[in-house]
C-alpha cells in the first residue's frame, strides 16, 4: 500500500511544474497570501493568439532553430563518431569530444565571442545555429560512439565481401539497427537547443529571441503569469517527442 | 583493394578533419583568446602582459564562488544519487512496470528556466508554500516562512538540480541492475545464505556505483557549471561561478573584464582536467 | 540620396546631411535600440505606442534589444575589441557611468542633437539636464526624460517615514526584517544620495572625482549600513539582485519599503495593481538625487540616420506628453515647457496630477545633482566588497 502511495506522490512531484504553470497562467492579482481567493482569467491565453504576439513570433524561432540544429547535429554527429570507432584508436578522440559537451555553454560562448564578432555572426540567426551546433554535435559524436561496434563492422565488412558500396551499406547493415538510436538522439539534441538560455543570449546579444529567451523575460519582469504560459509552451514540444517515440525509449535510451 | 584503400583514406582524414573543425578547434580558439585577454595581452583595454588577474582569482569572492559551486555541485549530485538508490531498492518491482518507468522520463522534458521558475514559486517567501503555511495556520507573518530560495546554501537550487538528477540516475540503476544480472545473484547469495542487508550492500552497491560513476561525474560537473537555474534561484554572495563570470564581464568596473576571461579559463580548465582524469581511470570500456 | 537605408553609407557624415534627406535616407531601415525592459509599462510605451507610430511615420522598424548600461558597454566594448566596424545596436538607452564609459572607449557618435528639430525644445540651460553625471552632454547624447529618486513605503507598516540616515537607523532597528537595498541602479542611487546628504555639504561631491573625499565619506556610509545590516531583511544575507525582485517583495508586505528613479512609479504601479494602494511615495528631507536619462547612438552604428530620426520623434511634445502620463509612464519631460508651441504649453500644463507620488515642485527643493561616474562605480564594487560580502 505505502508503494502505491510512494509511487502516486512520484508522480505527482513530476508533474508538478506543469500544474504550477498551468495555475499561473490562469491567474492575474496574485497577491499574498490569496490561493484560490484571487481573479482567475484567461486573458493571458487571449493574448497568446493576438497577432502581435511575441510569443507566437519565438515559438516559431524556436521550432526553427531547434529542428535544424538536431537534424544536422544528429547527421553529423553519426558519420563523425563512426570515423572515430573505425579509424582512430586512441581514446583522446572521443574524450575531446566531451571537452565542448560538458563545458556551461554559456562560458564558451564568452570566450568564443570575440571570433564571433569578428564573423560578423553575433545577433545572427546563423550564428546562433553555429553556437548551438558547437555543444550539440559533440554530444551526438559521444552518443553514437558506442554503437560502431564490432558487429556493425562486421556487417559492414559482409556487404562489402558482397560487393555492395558504402550507400548499400546504410541501408541494409546500418540504419535498420541505428533507426531507434538516430531518434533518440535527435530528441536529445533537440532539447539541447530548445532550452538552451545562456549561450543564445549572449551571442544573440537579445536579438534572437527564442521561447526560452522570453520566459527569462517575463520572469524578469516580474510577470509569473506570461512566464507561466510561456513555460507550458515550451514543455510541449519536448512532450510531444517524448510521447510520439515513447516505445524508442523505452528500448533504446541506455545502449549509451 | 588499392582504390577502396584510397577512398578510406580520403575518408578517414576528412571525418578526422571534420572533427576537430567542429569540437576541438573551438575550445581551443576559446581557451586562447581567454588566456590572451586574461593576461593583458588583447583587448582595448590592456596594458601588456601581466599575471594580476589571475593574482586576483584564489581569493576573495572567486575562491568563495568557486567553493559554493563545488558545494552545490556535490550535494545535488549526492542527494540524487541516494534518493535513486533509495527508490531503487524500495520500490524496484513497481518501477518495472512500464507505464511506471515511462513516467521516470517526464522530468527530462522540463527545462532547467521552468524547473527554476516553478522552485521559485513553491518555495519563496511570496510562494504557492507559503501561502499554504499562511492560510493553515502554521506561520503568521510571511517573514516566518524559512528561506529556500536566494539563501546560504542554495536549498532551492539543489531542490531543482534533484528534479532533474533524481529520475535520470534512476532509470540508469534500473538498466545497470538488469544489464548485470542482478536478480539472479541475489538469488545465488540468497542461497547461500546471505542477509538483505548484506546483499545489498556487498552484492548490488558496489556493482551498481561503479556503474554508475561515470555519469555522476558528469553530472556533478554540469552541476557545477549551472548558470540558468542559480540566476532565477541564487544568492547575492557567494555565487555560482558561471554566474560570477558573466557579472564580472558585464559589470560596471572595466577593469573587471580580464578577470571574468581568467575566470572562464580556469573553470575550463577544471573542466577538462577533470574528464582527462575520469577518461584515464576507464581505460578498459574505450577497447 | 534615396537608396536602401538599411545599407551603410560609411562615407557620409550624416550631420552633413539636411534633415529632409535624413528622414529620406532612414526611410525603411532598421534601427536596433538596446534598453533596459525590466518595467512593462515602459515596455509598453515602446511597443504599443513609439513602434507601430515610427513605421507608419517614417517606414522605420525599430526593434528593441533588452540590455542594462553595463551591457550595453560590454557589448559595445567587445565589438570594439575585436574591430568591428559595424555594430549590433544603433541607439541606446543611457545614463550617467554608461555615457563616460562610453565616451571613455570612443563608443558614441556625435555630436548629433543640434541636428534634431525637436532639440530647439529641449531644456539644455537646466543643470539636471544638460550634464550628466558632472559631464557636460556636448551632443553626444540626446536627453529623453528627468527623473527624481524617491523611497515608496507601505502605509499600514510605516508610521512616520524616515527623513535622514539616521532616521533610517533607528527605524531599521526598530522593524527589523522590513528593508533592504537591491544591488542595482536604484539601490546605487539611494547609497550615492545618502552619500551626499551624510554631511552638510553635498556641494563638496560636485565636480571632479575626488579619492579622499570618497574614501572618508564612503567608510561612514558602510559603517552606518553595516551597524543596520543585520536587521535587514533576510539579516543582510543576501540582497535583491533586481529592482522588479525588490518590487516583488514590497507587493507581498514582506518588506516595508521598495524604491524608484521615477518619482511617479508609484503612481503607475498602483494603476496596473501591481502595488497595494496604501503604497505612497516620497523623497526625504535630505535629498535625493535628480537625473536624467539619455539616448546615444552608437559609434559604428549601420542606420545613424534611423536613430536621428527615432530620437527625434521620442524628443517630440507629442511623445513627450504621452509619456508623462501616470498610467502610461509617468517619466518627467525634458522639454521647456515655455519654448514649446502654445497648445503643447497647455497640455503640459494641465497634465493629470499625482496621486500618491510627490508634487513635483516640492520635490525639486530636495534635488541633489548626480555626482561624477566614477562615485557610482566605486558604490558598486564598494558596496558588494564592504557590505554584502562580509
Amino acid at each position: 500500500m505505502t508503494r502505491k502511495i510512494s509511487i502516486t506522490f512520484l508522480l505527482l512531484i513530476f508533474l508538478q511544474p506543469l500544474l504550477v504553470l498551468l495555475y499561473l497562467s490562469f491567474s492575474t492579482q496574485w497577491h499574498y497570501p490569496s490561493l484560490f481567493a484571487h481573479p482567475f482569467t484567461t486573458q493571458h491565453w487571449q493574448t497568446l493568439l493576438s497577432e502581435s504576439s511575441a510569443l507566437i513570433k519565438s515559438i516559431g524561432i524556436s521550432i526553427m532553430i531547434s529542428t535544424l540544429v538536431s537534424f544536422v547535429a544528429t547527421g553529423m554527429g553519426f558519420f563523425i563518431s563512426r570515423g572515430i570507432a573505425y579509424y582512430t584508436k586512441s581514446r583522446w578522440w572521443l574524450t575531446s569530444a566531451y571537452f565542448p559537451y560538458v563545458i556551461a555553454p554559456v562560458v564558451l560562448a564568452v570566450m568564443l565571442n570575440f571570433y564571433f564578432l569578428k564573423m560578423g555572426l553575433t545577433g545572427t540567426f546563423a550564428g546562433i545555429l553555429l553556437a548551438q551546433l558547437l555543444i550539440t554535435i559533440p554530444y551526438s559524436v559521444i552518443f553514437f560512439h558506442s554503437f560502431w561496434s564490432s558487429t556493425i563492422l562486421e556487417r559492414e565488412y559482409l556487404v562489402a565481401t558482397l560487393g555492395g558500396n558504402f550507400m548499400t551499406s546504410l541501408r541494409h547493415a546500418i540504419l535498420p539497427s541505428a533507426k531507434g538510436l538516430l531518434v533518440v538522439c535527435y530528441f536529445q539534441c533537440y532539447l539541447i537547443s530548445w532550452f538552451e538560455y545562456g549561450l543564445t543570449q549572449y551571442i544573440g546579444v537579445g536579438k534572437v529571441e527564442t521561447l526560452t529567451i522570453l520566459v527569462y523575460r517575463y520572469i524578469s519582469e516580474a510577470n509569473p503569469y506570461l512566464a507561466a504560459l510561456a513555460g507550458l509552451l515550451l514543455l510541449i514540444p519536448p512532450l510531444v517527442l517524448l510521447f510520439v517515440n515513447r516505445s524508442f525509449f523505452i528500448q533504446n535510451v541506455w545502449k549509451s | 583493394m588499392n582504390r577502396t584503400m584510397l577512398k578510406n583514406t580520403v575518408i578517414r582524414r576528412s571525418l578526422a578533419g571534420l572533427f576537430l573543425l567542429l569540437c576541438a578547434l573551438p575550445v581551443v580558439l576559446a581557451m586562447g583568446y581567454a588566456a590572451l585577454y586574461s593576461v593583458g595581452l588583447t583587448g582595448l583595454q590592456s596594458d601588456g602582459f601581466m599575471l594580476q588577474h589571475w593574482a586576483t582569482l584564489f581569493q576573495g569572492e572567486f575562491l568563495s564562488s568557486f567553493l559554493y559551486s563545488l558545494w552545490i555541485a556535490g550535494a545535488s549530485s549526492a542527494l540524487a544519487l541516494a534518493t535513486a538508490l533509495a527508490a531503487l531498492f524500495t520500490l524496484r518491482k513497481e518501477l518495472t512496470d512500464k507505464r511506471v518507468y515511462r513516467m521516470l522520463f517526464l522530468p527530462l522534458t522540463v527545462p532547467p528556466v521552468v524547473i527554476g521558475f516553478v522552485i521559485y514559486q513553491l518555495f519563496s517567501g511570496g510562494g504557492i508554500l507559503s501561502r499554504v503555511s499562511y492560510q493553515s495556520g502554521l506561520i503568521d507573518q510571511i517573514s516566518h516562512f524559512p528561506e529556500f530560495v536566494h539563501d546560504a546554501y542554495g536549498v532551492g537550487i539543489i531542490l531543482a538540480h534533484l528534479f532533474i538528477g533524481f529520475p535520470f540516475f534512476l532509470i540508469l540503476l534500473l538498466n545497470l541492475y538488469q544489464q548485470n544480472n542482478l536478480d539472479e545473484l541475489e538469488i545465488t547469495a540468497a542461497s547461500l545464505g546471505a542477509g538483505r542487508k548484506d546483499i545489498l550492500l556487498r552484492v548490488h552497491l558496489p556493482v551498481l556505483l561503479k556503474g554508475i560513476f561515470p555519469v555522476v561525474s558528469l553530472y556533478t560537473i554540469f552541476f557545477m557549471g549551472a548558470y540558468e537555474i542559480p540566476l532565477i534561484l541564487g544568492q547575492s554572495s557567494p555565487q555560482m561561478f558561471t554566474i560570477l563570470i558573466l557579472e564580472k564581464l558585464q559589470r560596471y568596473s572595466l577593469s573587471d573584464i580580464p578577470v571574468a576571461y581568467a575566470m572562464a579559463l580556469f573553470y575550463a580548465i577544471i573542466c577538462i582536467g577533470t574528464l582527462s582524469w575520469l577518461m584515464m581511470q576507464y581505460k578498459k570500456r574505450w577497447n | 540620396m534615396v537608396g536602401c537605408a538599411g545599407e551603410k553609407s560609411p562615407e557620409v557624415n550624416p550631420t552633413e546631411l539636411s534633415w529632409p534627406e535624413i528622414e529620406q535616407q532612414a526611410k525603411g531601415g532598421e534601427v536596433t535600440i538596446m534598453m533596459w525592459k525590466g518595467d512593462p509599462l515602459i515596455n509598453q510605451y515602446m511597443e504599443d505606442f513609439v513602434i507601430p507610430t515610427v513605421k507608419e511615420r517614417f517606414e522605420i522598424d525599430l526593434e528593441i534589444v533588452s540590455g542594462q548600461g553595463s551591457q550595453i558597454v560590454s557589448t559595445i566594448l567587445s565589438e570594439l575589441d575585436s574591430g568591428q566596424k559595424n555594430s549590433q545596436l544603433d541607439m541606446m538607452w543611457i545614463n550617467g557611468e554608461t555615457f563616460y564609459q562610453l565616451r571613455q572607449v570612443d563608443g558614441l557618435f556625435g555630436p548629433f542633437t543640434s541636428h534634431l528639430p525637436n532639440a530647439k525644445y529641449v531644456d539644455f540651460e537646466n543643470p539636471f539636464i544638460g550634464y550628466d553625471f558632472q559631464q557636460p552632454v556636448e551632443g553626444f547624447e540626446a536627453p529623453w526624460g528627468n527623473v527624481q529618486f524617491t523611497l515608496i513605503y507601505n502605509e499600514k507598516m510605516v508610521d512616520d517615514p524616515p527623513q535622514n540616515l539616521s532616521d533610517f537607523e533607528d527605524w531599521v532597528e526598530q522593524n527589523p526584517g522590513q528593508f533592504t537595498i537591491p544591488t542595482e541602479f536604484a539601490g546605487m542611487t539611494l547609497l550615492k544620495s545618502w552619500l551626499l546628504s551624510q554631511n552638510e555639504n553635498p556641494e563638496s561631491f560636485y565636480g571632479a572625482f575626488d579619492e579622499e573625499l570618497y574614501q572618508a565619506e564612503s567608510s561612514r556610509l558602510w559603517e552606518s549600513i553595516n551597524g543596520m545590516k543585520s536587521d535587514f531583511w533576510r539579516q543582510g544575507e543576501t540582497f535583491p539582485a533586481t529592482i522588479t525582485q525588490l518590487h516583488q517583495l514590497f507587493a507581498n508586505g514582506e518588506v516595508a519599503f521598495t524604491m524608484s528613479n521615477n518619482d511617479s512609479e508609484v503612481d503607475n504601479k498602483i494603476a496596473q495593481g501591481v502595488f497595494p494602494d496604501y503604497s505612497r511615495a516620497y523623497v526625504p528631507e535630505s535629498g535625493t538625487i535628480q537625473n536624467s536619462h539619455y539616448l546615444g547612438i552608437s559609434k559604428h552604428s549601420e542606420n545613424k540616420t534611423g536613430a536621428m530620426v527615432v530620437i527625434n520623434f521620442l524628443l517630440s511634445p507629442e511623445a513627450q506628453y504621452r509619456k508623462m502620463i501616470p498610467e502610461i509612464w509617468g517619466d518627467g519631460t525634458i522639454l521647456s515647457v515655455e519654448k514649446l508651441p502654445s497648445e503643447w504649453k497647455e497640455k503640459f500644463r494641465t497634465l493629470p496630477g499625482r496621486i500618491k507620488a510627490p508634487d513635483r515642485n516640492q520635490i525639486q527643493e530636495k534635488a541633489l545633482m548626480e555626482p561624477d561616474p566614477e562615485y557610482m562605480i566605486r558604490i558598486f564594487e564598494d558596496f558588494r566588497k564592504e557590505v554584502v560580502q562580509k
